[in-house]
């Protein structure tokens, strides 16, 4: 009953504070308006303990038992003031992210900076589900990056999450903390994933088995094991004298052209279809091969290089 | 919530070390009072801690600390027979307190250790209150802000103690402020325990026997401080009223309970002579007001005895500050009341014939009491009696016969006490007056020191017509003592507390300042409780709780508010003083709202590469502003032109948000 109320409670809450923290590009600089300040459990233990020294100080008639227990008492109200300083004016410079795979984590870069002349301390950025360890100090003139990672779980665009700044600096006793959502956002290309072999490069001059049984033999070096790659081109004697798994490429695979072509995936779904299409650039791309991309709207390439890469890895995000 | 609350991790060696040196620190001071088996008990333990911490070496498990705690129970128990009381409690809460240094597993560990350290320190006060304990609270409460901070922000000692530093500094008004107006109940609520307070206190008491003042002589303490508004009466005047002694049995005199249901003085005040008085008392754990001759009123809560004594409603366990109005000329109960007559004139059935024996031969030979009077005095002159304060022992039931007849040497209880015991004897009633008498001007400040050394005892002896009558018995035999003081009147006075024998020397001099500066901090500090917070309210115009809350919580509130402005002015944008540098940073910023922010690592060169290579649309724009920037900023001689080309065309850069098709 109470915890049902509790769980109401506490999505109201939530709500309440979704409303007053709109997304706002950044920078975004924390206001009075925006600040949350609530003693800390601890800050509960201390005065208790501050009310026994004062019962304490009346049973005994004793003046300086009184001056020690007003003065501490009186920092804990002082380091209220503090810790809410410590937050006001702070502001979040940018917030950015590359771009994942679904199923990686979204890793955002926020920066933190601030124009006044007091360094900003033990400030901690989370997103409330999890927390992140020790808190940054920033110093004037200076910015902090902070990392928020967050689960990538589909493909298209993912929106930097909501960011709790928070800190019990300086006494632990009160804890001063703001919502704040920066509008970033950074594209999740579709999982790569999928059983199809690369497609044989320019209309099938060779058929797959051949292509595999003459790559086998012009053997061309190494490169490094990414995602998609089949576990069975892998060179473990090579990668045991490295730190990477490395895999086997070969000379044939170089300097062609291949499609990948959606409608050549006929019979799988809609998601199967990108994830296979991603796997194949992915693949292609790291080998070096110039491949083109045939998505039902729209044709990339044939080309290679970062910037085809990303294009074609883009189109298969937002599709 | 419980989930959004992400906290320090649990202490790390360094900082169970910094914790346990906080620890050390505070406890310090309490090695002075506590039993040294305590002190070197918690060393012990504070050093197995501090090893432990700085070898890095993991904490003990659960059931070794369990057996720890059970272990310190046990020692404290076996050492005092209890655990509660002042000094086994302290013991046991330090022993305790090193205890929890074991277990310190997370943030809140650390956090309830050092609220209890505060505890700590604030039960040094229940030993002593002196000028050094005021340094020892400083000190202290910037040692656990030191703390909360290093456990709560872990920014290391120098930031950390700058910033303890400052928030102590903000806290002070505050404190000053609840000092003042937070109201203050009277005490004790729950009781004291038996060995409150500082130990080995000397001072009156409410009995006298041979040889009990002349100990209470011995002792250095200060008995009281007083400040006269109008000329200070000459010493031998300067009578200090304490408890009045009714009882006699066996050599001792008692103040007496059934005295005590005695109807009460009636003073009446001849002439103008009414001196007011402030009276700053020592702690006597006794119920009397100490006031000079006789008191007549007093702004303590208080009620005046037969005895014409002032008698507070508590027991006097702090420094009072009380102000009293007492005359110099007066009748003291014009008409005796039967039952006073009774006591003042009562003795126990037997003992001490020949001294009863001397009193009944003046009787019948004069029926005059002022007679009488003058005979026993003149006994006290003419016959070779000595005033010391080691006299020998005498006799429990024979004690005023041993002292009249035999031994003849005594300090005042002895002549005080015999005579009074002789007065009685002749049938007039008389009673013991115990007291101080004399005290000494402060080298600083306008009040007077009367000191231990200074208790004395004297006899009232009702005469019709006069009413109750001083004669001091000591005064005839060492007339020194009332005029000078003891030490003048003493032949050999080496047992003297060094205090009031030596005046003069520099060493002295340097004594009676600190005890001037003791004076003021006992006056305005100590001394502050609910009664004298009444009467500053008064002054203040805050009388009545109401107004001084609603002025406390108005103070706080603007006193907080001055802080938080202080903060905030603090944290405000502080624009940078030059003005090529604020227009890069607009450019950075009009960069940055399209989504391209400088790195912090990044130099204005690379920065403009990286826009450049971005963004082609931009490269020209960049090259020109970065180029303007790096020769204005950094060339060894700028000149006006670049600047003003370079602000101008940073103030014109507007970059689109989306890449221009050139």
């Amino acid at each position: 009953m109470l915890g049902a109320l509790g769980r109401r409670l506490e999505t109201a809450f939530g709500d309440y504070i979704r409303r007053r923290t709109p997304s706002s590009r950044p920078p975004i600089r924390l206001s009075r308006r925006r600040l949350y300040i609530l003693p800390t459990r601890s800050g509960g233990i201390f005065a208790l303990v501050l009310l026994v020294m004062l019962l304490g100080a009346t049973n005994y008639s004793n003046s300086l038992g009184f001056a020690l227990t007003f003065w501490l008492g009186a920092l804990a109200l002082v380091s209220m003031h503090h810790a809410h300083g410590n937050l006001v004016g702070l502001r979040i410079d940018s917030a950015q992210a590359r771009p994942v795979f679904a199923g990686d984590e979204a890793r955002f870069e926020i920066m933190l900076g601030h124009d006044s002349r007091r360094t900003r301390r033990a400030i901690r950025v989370g997103t409330g589900e999890h927390e992140t360890g020790a808190g940054v100090d920033v110093a004037p003139d200076a910015t902090a990056p902070i990392t928020i990672a967050t689960p990538a779980a589909a493909r298209g665009r993912i929106a930097c999450p909501r960011l709790r700044l928070d800190s019990i600096y300086p006494l632990g006793l009160f804890r001063a903390w703001s919502w704040v959502t920066p509008r970033a956002e950074t594209l999740v290309y579709p999982r790569p994933s999928g059983t199809q072999r690369l497609p044989a490069p320019d209309g099938g001059r060779r058929n797959a088995s051949a292509s595999r049984d003459r790559g086998h033999d012009e053997f061309a070096g190494h490169r490094r094991h990414v995602p998609g790659d089949s576990i069975r081109h892998v060179d473990w004697k090579a990668s045991a004298r490295s730190d990477d798994l490395l895999i086997r490429e070969h000379s044939d695979q170089a300097g062609r052209t291949l499609w990948l072509d959606y409608n050549r995936l006929a019979g799988m779904t809609y998601e199967a279809r990108l994830s296979q299409l991603t796997l194949w650039v992915v693949n292609a791309e790291h080998m070096g091969l110039r491949y083109g991309l045939n998505l039902p709207d729209e044709q990339f390439g044939p080309d290679h290089g970062s910037d085809h890469y990303r294009s074609c890895l883009r189109a298969l995000a937002l599709l | 919530m419980a989930a959004l609350q992400p906290v320090p991790g649990a202490p790390t060696p360094r900082q169970r070390l910094r914790l346990t040196a906080c620890l050390a620190l505070i406890a310090l001071p309490h090695a002075f009072h506590l039993p040294l088996w305590i002190s070197a008990l918690a060393a012990v333990l504070l050093t197995w801690q501090a090893v432990t911490a700085w070898r890095q070496r993991p904490l003990p498990g659960r059931v070794f600390r369990f057996a720890l705690a059970a272990g310190a129970f046990g020692v404290v128990l076996a050492g005092f027979g209890r655990i509660n009381g002042q000094e086994a409690g302290v013991s046991l809460l330090l022993l305790m307190l090193v205890l929890k240094l074991c277990e310190m597993h997370s943030h809140r560990d650390a956090m309830v250790f050092v609220s209890l350290t505060c505890f700590l320190l604030v039960t040094q006060f229940l030993f002593s209150q002196s000028l050094a304990m005021a340094a020892v609270l400083v000190v202290g409460t910037w040692l656990v802000t030191l703390t909360f901070i290093d456990v709560s922000a872990g920014i290391g000692t120098r930031p950390a103690a700058r910033d303890s530093a400052r928030l102590l500094v903000h806290a002070l008004p505050v404190a000053a402020l609840l000092f003042v107006l937070f109201p203050r109940i009277p005490g004790p609520i729950w009781g004291l325990p038996a060995d409150a307070g500082a130990s080995a206190r000397s001072g009156l008491s409410d009995q006298m026997s041979p040889g009990s003042i002349a100990n209470v002589a011995l002792s250095q303490g200060v008995a009281l401080r007083a400040q006269f508004s109008g000329p200070v009466p000459p010493a031998q005047a300067r009578y200090w009223r304490g408890p009045v002694l009714w009882d006699f049995d066996r050599g001792t005199w008692r103040r007496g309970d059934a005295a005590q249901q005695l109807p009460s003085a009636e003073i009446d005040v001849d002439g103008s002579r009414i001196r007011q008085v402030d009276i700053t008392l020592e702690p006597t754990r006794h119920d009397w007001l100490i006031a000079l001759d006789m008191p007549l009123a007093t702004d303590h809560r208080s009620r005046q005895t037969a005895g014409a004594t002032l008698i507070a409603d508590d027991d006097i366990d702090q420094k009072t500050r009380y102000t009293t109005r007492s005359a110099t000329d007066y009748t003291l109960d014009p008409r005796l009341p039967s039952a006073t007559r009774q006591r003042a004139t009562a003795l126990p059935i037997g003992g001490n014939p020949r001294a009863r024996a001397l009193a009944q031969q003046w009787r019948n030979g004069d029926t005059s009491s002022a007679a009488i009077m003058d005979k026993a005095l003149a006994m006290f002159r003419e016959q070779p009696f000595a005033y010391t304060l080691s006299p020998p022992r005498t006799g429990r039931e024979t004690s005023i016969d041993d002292f009249l007849f035999e031994t003849r040497e005594g300090f005042c209880e002895h002549y005080a006490g015999a005579f009074t015991f002789v007065m009685r004897a002749a049938g007039i009633p008389a009673r013991v007056v115990t007291g101080y008498q004399g005290g000494e001007r402060a080298l600083m400040g306008d009040y007077w020191v009367v000191r231990n050394a200074d208790a004395h005892a004297w006899t009232e002896v009702w005469l019709a017509g006069r009413g109750w009558v001083r004669v001091d018995p000591t005064a005839a035999v060492a007339p020194d003592r009332v005029e000078s003081g003891v030490a003048a009147s003493l032949s050999n006075n080496a047992a003297l507390p060094y205090m009031s024998r030596a005046s003069g020397n520099t060493w002295y001099r340097v004594q009676m300042l600190w005890d001037g500066i003791n004076a003021t901090w006992d006056r305005w500090f100590l001394a502050y409780g609910p009664q004298l917070q009444q009467r500053v309210l008064g002054v203040l115009g805050l009388a009545g709780w109401t107004r001084a809350l609603l002025a406390l919580t108005a103070g706080v509130v603007v006193l907080l508010a001055l802080i938080s402005l202080w903060l905030g002015w603090q944290a405000r944008r502080v624009p940078h003083p030059d003005p090529v540098v604020r227009a890069w940073q607009r450019v950075c910023a009009r960069l940055a709202a399209i989504g391209y922010p400088r790195e912090p690592h990044e130099g204005p060169q690379a920065y403009g590469a990286r826009i450049a290579r971005a963004r082609p649309d931009l490269a020209t724009d960049m090259r020109l502003l970065v180029d303007l920037y790096i020769r204005q900023r950094y060339a060894p001689r700028p000149d006006a032109e670049t600047e003003q080309t370079f602000i101008a065309r940073a103030a014109a850069f507007r970059p689109a948000r989306t890449r221009q098709q050139e």
